[in-house]
């Protein structure tokens, strides 16, 4: 099964476990979750995003809303998976990355994520990019 | 040359070193750039050889909206680029008409019968006469018909950005003389925005009528406020009509998105479109795509080119093109190319012995594409920014003391952790040496058959 294409916010204080979550699942999870998201771009950062293709057996676990435009513009739900803790916890105890199934469903209930493009996500949960400020000449 | 010989003055003569530059003006290959072991790279998203969606290299890039994972250096030198992380990884696309399910496909005749997929019925007081596969293009035509009714499909367009013109079009296959503005509108637009008719190209009064064979649509003007629009077409579309139209084709591109495409893109699925014409392109979503290399070594050089080929989608926060060392800011032997340059309309060019210097192309609003250079001269205190062939701003400022650096290449961000790019890269040369006026005429000819920016 091909890669699918997912936009993944995770809350700040959430960001650490699901970062392990993720790097549990294989070398491609490694380093997720670096650019910081804040209402008003400016540090701190509130949350954390990535966006792009991520391996389908990790997709087939992480939950996902699936969002369509309606005919007067407005973005509206069209489906919502509410991912399978339960077999990230297993997973991770055969792994030997145990975290309590409590832990796992936090994230996942605290995670915003979708098929959306990146700048649409945030726009809808009312994100920017914290932009670090740059020393120009 | 019959011309004059027929005037008894014989063939011209052209010195054969003309006639050879001549010949190559586009297509001369980067290659030529590294024959005299030139330290850089070349990466070259049209050539699929070169890309696997995997950082080892074990899974080949085959198809478009397929992650890059490993784009390999086509210079010789084999600094190839990669991206460990899934996620971050930028995709392949050769993406131009905005719409999805173009072709009209999956409809069925009947009353009101069976609208296109992703084009449902706004108003059904007509019929749908037929649905037929020959528009010529792997999709339907679409023949629509009323009496003193309306039978309209309607689609919300993506989101168009701000300050910039799209075309939104279908080919008109039949009519039965209704006017423009029965047949499609276009409305909901954003704050400011406009929507005016055309035909072949030409804006037209609504109450225009069109014949058969005609590609009519709006000249859709988003001003300062990006946003959606409904783009609808049918009978009726105005008020109640009687009469019938076919249609086929539909389209949303931006007008400035490149020059001598193929007018029109089918567009089956978000994965499933035409690619023939349309050149593909890495896309860095501007959040979390980056490709790095290992460190390459340009310490032996205080000499730099950089040919870019990009569009920017966002003058939002200063995005990195590329960028030696893991901040020009903070490292000594560093250069950054860079869209946009600051929040600004701006290419930027920066580099740096001991001492940071900018030049800056201003001007440049997104989304916009261009064939980006930077040449650079530590020692010689020059760095230069051309775009499309022309320079367009210099920095003769002192660079301080050394040569480049002997470390990564940063692709599409800083250090794969800020600036991040917010756009397409059709291709891109790094080229430890400055390079000659008419080369690199040839090699900015040649990525812009890559780009089609100018």
């Amino acid at each position: 099964m091909s890669d699918l294409f997912r936009t993944l916010i995770i809350p700040a204080e959430h960001v650490e476990l699901a970062r392990s979550i993720a790097a549990a699942f294989g070398p491609g999870g490694v380093g997720m979750w670096t650019t910081g998201l804040s209402a008003d771009g400016k540090e701190p950062a509130t949350h954390y995003i990535s966006s792009g293709y991520i391996p389908a057996e990790f997709v087939s676990l992480a939950p996902c809303t699936t969002y369509k435009v309606d005919e007067n513009g407005n973005t509206v739900v069209d489906t919502h998976f509410a991912g399978s803790p339960e077999t990230v916890a297993q997973y991770g105890k055969q792994l030997g990355f145990e975290v309590p199934l409590k832990a796992i469903q936090a994230v996942f209930n605290a995670a915003d994520a979708s098929d959306q493009e990146p700048f649409a996500a945030m726009a809808r949960a009312g994100l920017k990019i914290v932009q670090a400020d740059i020393e120009k000449i | 040359m019959t011309h004059y010989a027929l005037q008894g003055l014989g063939a011209p003569t052209i010195h054969p070193a003309v006639l050879r530059r001549f010949k190559s003006y586009g297509k001369t290959s980067p290659a030529a750039l590294f024959s005299n072991g030139e330290q850089g790279a070349w990466y070259d998203p049209s050539d699929f050889s070169t890309m696997f969606q995997d950082s080892a290299g074990t899974t080949p890039v085959t198809a478009v909206e397929q992650p890059v994972g490993l784009i390999r250096d086509k210079s010789g030198r084999g600094n190839h680029a990669s991206q460990s992380t899934s996620a971050a990884r930028p995709t392949l696309r050769a993406r131009y008409n905005l719409l999805t399910y173009s072709g009209l496909t999956g409809a069925a005749a009947g009353t009101p019968g069976t609208a296109p997929t992703s084009w449902p019925l706004v108003t059904s007081t007509g019929t749908i006469d037929s649905a037929s596969a020959s528009d010529g293009a792997g999709g339907n035509i679409l023949a629509v018909s009323a009496s003193v009714g309306r039978h309209i499909f309607g689609q919300t367009t993506p989101t168009m950005s701000a300050s910039t013109v799209y075309n939104a079009t279908m080919r008109l296959e039949a009519t039965s003389g209704l006017q423009f503005s029965q047949l499609t509108t276009c409305i909901n637009l954003p704050a400011g925005a406009t929507a005016e008719p055309i035909i072949n190209g030409t804006v037209v009064a609504g109450t225009a009528v069109p014949v058969a064979g005609d590609t009519i649509g709006h000249k859709i003007t988003i001003s300062t406020t990006a946003g959606t629009a409904s783009f609808r077409f049918g009978v009726g579309c105005s008020s109640n009509s009687t009469g019938s139209a076919s249609f086929s084709r539909m389209e949303l591109r931006a007008v400035n998105d490149g020059v001598g495409l193929p007018v029109y893109q089918r567009i089956a699925a978000a994965t499933d479109y035409d690619t023939a014409g349309f050149p593909p392109y890495l896309a860095f979503d501007g959040t979390d795509d980056s490709l790095a290399t290992s460190a390459i070594d340009f310490s032996a050089t205080d000499e730099m080119t950089v040919v870019a080929g990009v569009r920017k989608l966002s003058d939002a926060a200063q995005g990195a093109i590329a960028e030696l060392t893991a901040s020009i800011a903070a490292n000594n032997g560093s250069f950054l190319l860079a869209a946009p340059d600051g929040a600004t309309a701006t290419y930027g060019w920066d580099s740096k012995g001991t001492t940071q210097i900018d030049a800056v192309a201003s001007s440049q609003t997104a989304p916009i594409t261009g064939v980006v250079t930077g040449t650079a001269d530590i020692s010689g205190d020059t760095a230069i920014i051309r775009v499309n062939g022309t320079q367009a701003d210099s920095d003769t400022s002192d660079q301080g003391t050394g040569n480049y650096s002997n470390a990564a290449l940063y692709i599409g961000s800083r250090n794969s952790a800020s600036l991040r790019f917010n756009g397409r890269l059709y291709g891109l040369i790094i080229r430890g040496k400055t390079t000659d006026a008419t080369q690199l005429a040839q090699v900015e000819n040649w990525m812009n058959t890559k780009t089609r920016a100018f």
